[in-house]
């Protein structure tokens, strides 16, 4: 019957702190991890605050001012429709957080939900469930996305449901492959013995043990949702203008690429930075909460 | 020290720096095998008997960990201060290791045989032929049946008993002066742990290999061991033989120890005396004695100074105040 | 302090001819059905009120699948459980489900056993409030007591298993086991993975539990001297089988299965002067998939003949309440 070492059990025994701090400390040490940290709280901030930051309305059309190169006046230059570019990167922020969050969090409970039935129940009902899961997988994630939208019709809300239903099959394979090895453990045994529910077990035990892989996968969903939000609005069938997006403002600036080079250099470094932020976020957390390292 | 001495060990420290502070594992620890000896070392979770052995054989992980002073003396060289080179001919070859859970310290993708032989042949320069020889042989040694054959299984093919032996083999087949072995029967049934405790007595007899056994079984103590060595939270607190250990034990973690063991023999039963407690965080070792907080024999002294290893009677070490001259131990 | 074992009567619990094998199940896509683990193979007894049975018995023996059968946390394959004169097996998953605030399960790993996720008051109101026995303050008043018959504060019922050590931890897993007043409690290697000083304040916990609360147990443990230490009455299991059974003192005088005299032969007594006469079986336990055909001990018992190979010997009783399994006795 095998006994823990002196070693393991000597590092088990004295675990005080809580388990965030512990991960906050180790997030800290990884210089990467806090520059991602960083951008995304400076996203989320701007996009917060735009009303405050922006100088001016992202939609006012002054022709007068058509295309002016970066100034003193207009930070970023301004496109041609004479709207502040600074502006609209800035309002811009808004949208790509928004449509990252919410189309995220439809991927994650859709995803969850079919994942933790899949791996609790197993049998028949797990086969048609993968099944399903790798139909959508065989489809280009793209491709899929910009089929939906020309279903659906570009509007804000329809990027929503297409970016969302596109991106449910990662969680759904990621959450089934941790419910399937958690539900094998002792404590889910104990639970059951106790007398609890098969719902019950699946919400209180098994699901907050798998949440160190869907913290971090969602992170990092967040910058791709992103991106193809601004894929899908390059391609004219995503967000709709006057609305500022930084896929938009790329669509509409490409014509000026050589002689207006700044109305696609802006939204371009926006969205790098942001994907860059989300990356490298992402990572750290993935390394800050290995469980390995966690009791 | 004896002229007959094989190892020495003296006041050995190997510390482990974590976030949460430094980890105090084996804080000043001495002891002494002969030749031919077999030394039982004793102690639970965290008496740091397994880094004592790691730390003989140079194994502590770096940085995390660190052999922070002491001398191991091994035929006359400090292994502390012997290069790695030095110390990787030592290792498996005049000093081997067999380890406490068969199944993970056998490398499943490689014969047993390949296994043997690449010790053989690392150390004594054998030719494939004629260390795969001397594995078939070492393998009958061991009491595998059919060795021939079986030289070219894998471990998962052998039930764990038979990967204990393996073992076993592979650490005797450069015929080392010391054998280590961590908790070698702990994860196996008893009636296979008898099988084995067997096998190590007459190899012990055939080779005159001295054991160092590391275990938390005081039965397989009584059973393999003629000296004994108790640990507790990182330092020595009682060596002797073991018949004295057990009739007349004077440090009071061994006597608790004892005590607090059910007697299959018992013929009326008694209600078990455990030791009140747990053992300290050894991040925040207190300030005297370790054993202190646990102890119903403690005095104001124990709290504030740590006792030293004394030699009470002739062959008897302890560290303890009780047993200190010069300090009022009377009630 | 000595004390006297009581004599037990009444049954609470009743196995019969209980079997329990796992399919073993090889191809890709129509898996074949090629032969069964037979972890438990024919097992009958009875555990009485107020007594605790131990079970040892070497890796294979199934003793451990045995106590999660018995509470269908493993349905069994064959046989019928009885308890307080209910068939557990005819009970659907429902009632099944009520029936546990009954009988419990102590588990043998303390730091795999309770949940990383869940603050320890938590874990054990847990059973508390799946049965709905008492309100939301009546639970919180009996977490702080049981914390305090285990040896804990009741502080600790905010903080989180991994703050704790492996002792400790395993006084939780009893605590969640006592919450909801049980009259069984199955103790799977409950003080295998501790410890010796820390095993001897946990046998003795558990010892003065069962006092206090009038709980029987089910004492499950490779560990012979624990097991005879604790309980009342002793079975030994071989590969799926019991072998023998009877009360605890008399076993250890008295054995009869050539098995359980080497199992009691091997165990290492702490003690250099008591020189034994060891008896050192041949070869590995059998692998439960393929038992061998006849009295299952035959391929390693040194007084094996003929009619060992060809017969399973029958669970008989030979008077003093001492069950045995074999030909020559």
């Amino acid at each position: 019957m095998p006994i823990n070492t002196d070693s393991d059990k000597t590092f088990e025994l004295y675990e005080t702190s809580s388990s965030f701090l512990e991960m906050w400390v180790r997030l800290k040490r990884n210089k990467l991890a806090i520059l991602g940290l960083f951008l995304v709280v400076s996203l989320v901030l701007v996009a917060l605050f735009a009303e405050v930051i922006a100088p001016y309305d992202p939609v006012q059309i002054a022709l007068k001012n058509s295309l002016e190169e970066p100034n003193s006046a207009h930070l970023m230059g301004t496109d041609v429709l004479g709207r502040d570019i600074f502006s609209r990167i800035i309002y811009g922020a808004r949208a790509s957080l928004i449509i990252g969050v919410v189309a995220t969090s439809i991927s994650l409970v859709i995803g969850v939900t079919i994942g933790a039935i899949s791996g609790y129940y197993g049998g028949w009902l797990d086969a048609l469930m993968m099944r399903i899961t790798d139909i959508f997988f065989a489809f280009p994630f793209f491709l899929l996305a910009i089929a939906i939208m020309t279903f659906l019709g570009a509007s804000f809300i329809n990027i929503f449901i297409a970016l969302g239903i596109v991106g449910w099959t990662n969680y759904a394979r990621l959450v089934r492959g941790q419910v399937i090895s958690v539900k094998e453990s002792e404590y889910v045994e104990a639970a059951r013995a106790v007398g609890a529910k098969d719902a019950r077990i699946i919400l209180k035990h098994i699901l907050p043990n798998t949440l160190t892989p869907v913290i971090v996968y969602t992170t990092m969903n967040i910058g791709v949702v992103i991106l193809a939000e601004a894929g899908l609005s390059f391609l004219g069938i995503g967000v709709r203008p006057p609305s500022p997006s930084w896929g938009l403002m790329l669509a509409e600036g490409k014509d000026f690429l050589f002689n207006a080079s700044w109305l696609v250099i802006w939204p371009g470094i926006a969205i790098f930075l942001t994907v860059l932020g989300y990356n490298l976020l992402g990572e750290g957390l993935r390394d800050a909460l290995d469980p390995r390292l966690k009791p | 020290m004896g002229p007959e001495s094989l190892i020495h060990v003296i006041n050995l420290r190997t510390h482990f720096y974590t976030d949460a502070g430094i980890v105090k594992a084996v804080d000043g620890v001495n002891l002494e095998i002969q030749k031919g000896e077999t030394l039982g070392v004793v102690g639970e979770s965290g008496s740091g008997k397994s880094i004592t052995a790691m730390s003989i054989l140079r194994l502590i992980p770096i940085p995390s960990g660190k052999i922070v002073s002491g001398e191991v003396i091994f035929d006359g060289k400090d292994l502390i201060k012997a290069s790695e080179d030095e110390m990787m001919r030592i290792r498996g070859n005049e000093i081997a290791m067999i380890f406490q859970d068969p199944m993970t310290s056998l490398n499943p993708v490689l014969t047993v045989g390949e296994q043997i032989m690449e010790v053989i042949v690392l150390h004594q320069k054998a030719g494939r032929s004629e260390a795969k020889k001397k594995a078939i042989e070492m393998l009958k040694k061991v009491g595998i049946p059919e060795a021939e054959g079986r030289v070219n299984n894998y471990p998962h093919q052998f039930s764990g008993g038979m990967r204990q032996r393996v073992m076993i083999a592979m650490a005797l087949s450069c015929n080392p002066k010391l054998l280590i072995a961590d908790e070698p029967t702990s994860a196996l049934d008893v009636t296979i742990q008898a099988q084995i405790m067997d096998l190590m007595n007459n190899l012990k007899r055939d080779y005159g290999t001295a054991i160092m056994l590391i275990t938390h079984d005081l039965g397989v103590v009584a059973e393999l061991c003629q000296k004994v060595l108790v640990m507790y939270a990182g330092n020595t607190v009682e060596y002797t033989d073991v018949d004295a250990l057990f009739s007349l034990p004077k440090h009071p973690y061994t006597g608790g120890l004892l005590g607090s063991l059910p007697k299959l023999d018992e013929l009326v039963k008694q209600r078990l005396k455990p030791i009140e407690g747990q053992p300290p965080d050894l991040r925040h070792l207190p300030q005297g004695c370790n054993f202190a907080q646990r102890c119903n024999r403690k005095k104001p002294i124990c709290e504030e100074q740590k006792p030293t290893l004394l030699e009470v009677e002739p062959g008897h070490f302890v560290s303890c105040f009780l047993y200190e001259e010069g300090v009022k131990m009377h009630d | 302090m000595i004390e006297i074992k009581k004599v037990m009567t009444e049954t609470l619990l009743k196995v019969e001819n209980l079997k329990k094998y796992f399919p073993i199940k090889k191809g890709l896509l129509f898996q074949r059905h090629m032969g069964d683990v037979k972890a438990v193979d024919g097992v009958s007894f009875e555990i009485r009120r107020g007594e605790t049975l131990g079970m040892v018995g070497e890796s294979g023996c199934g003793k451990s699948t045995i106590g999660r059968t018995i509470l269908r946390l493993l349905e069994p394959t064959k046989g019928k459980v009885i308890f307080e004169g209910e068939v557990l097996n005819d009970l659907s998953s429902e009632e099944m489900r009520k029936m546990r605030s009954k009988m419990q399960i102590i588990f043998q790993d303390p730091y795999a056993s309770l949940n990383p996720r869940m603050r320890v008051g938590d874990i054990i109101g847990e059973p508390i409030m799946i049965h709905r026995i008492l309100t939301c303050a009546e639970r919180e008043k009996r977490v702080r007591k049981i914390l305090d018959v285990v040896g804990l504060s009741p502080y600790h019922g905010a903080r989180f298993p991994h703050e704790f050590s492996g002792g400790q931890r395993q006084r939780i897993g009893i605590a969640r086991a006592l919450a909801v007043n049980p009259k069984l409690i199955i103790c799977d290697e409950p003080v295998s993975a501790l410890d010796v000083s820390i095993q001897a304040q946990v046998i003795n916990l558990l010892e003065d539990l069962q006092k206090e609360f009038d709980l029987t147990y089910l004492f499950i443990a490779h560990d012979l001297s624990v097991v005879k230490h604790i309980s009342n009455r002793v079975a030994v299991m071989y590969l799926g089988k019991m072998i023998e059974l009877s009360n605890s003192e008399e076993l250890y005088k008295n054995p009869q299965h050539p098995y359980t005299i080497a199992l009691l032969s091997a165990v290492p007594v702490p003690d250099p002067k008591v020189k034994k006469d060891r008896i050192i079986l041949k070869g590995d336990v059998p692998s439960p998939v393929n038992p061998p055909s006849g009295c299952r001990f035959h391929t390693r018992c040194p007084k094996t003949q003929d009619i060992c190979m060809e017969q399973d010997p029958k669970f008989k009783d030979i008077g003093n309440d001492h069950y045995v399994a074999c030909h020559f006795v």
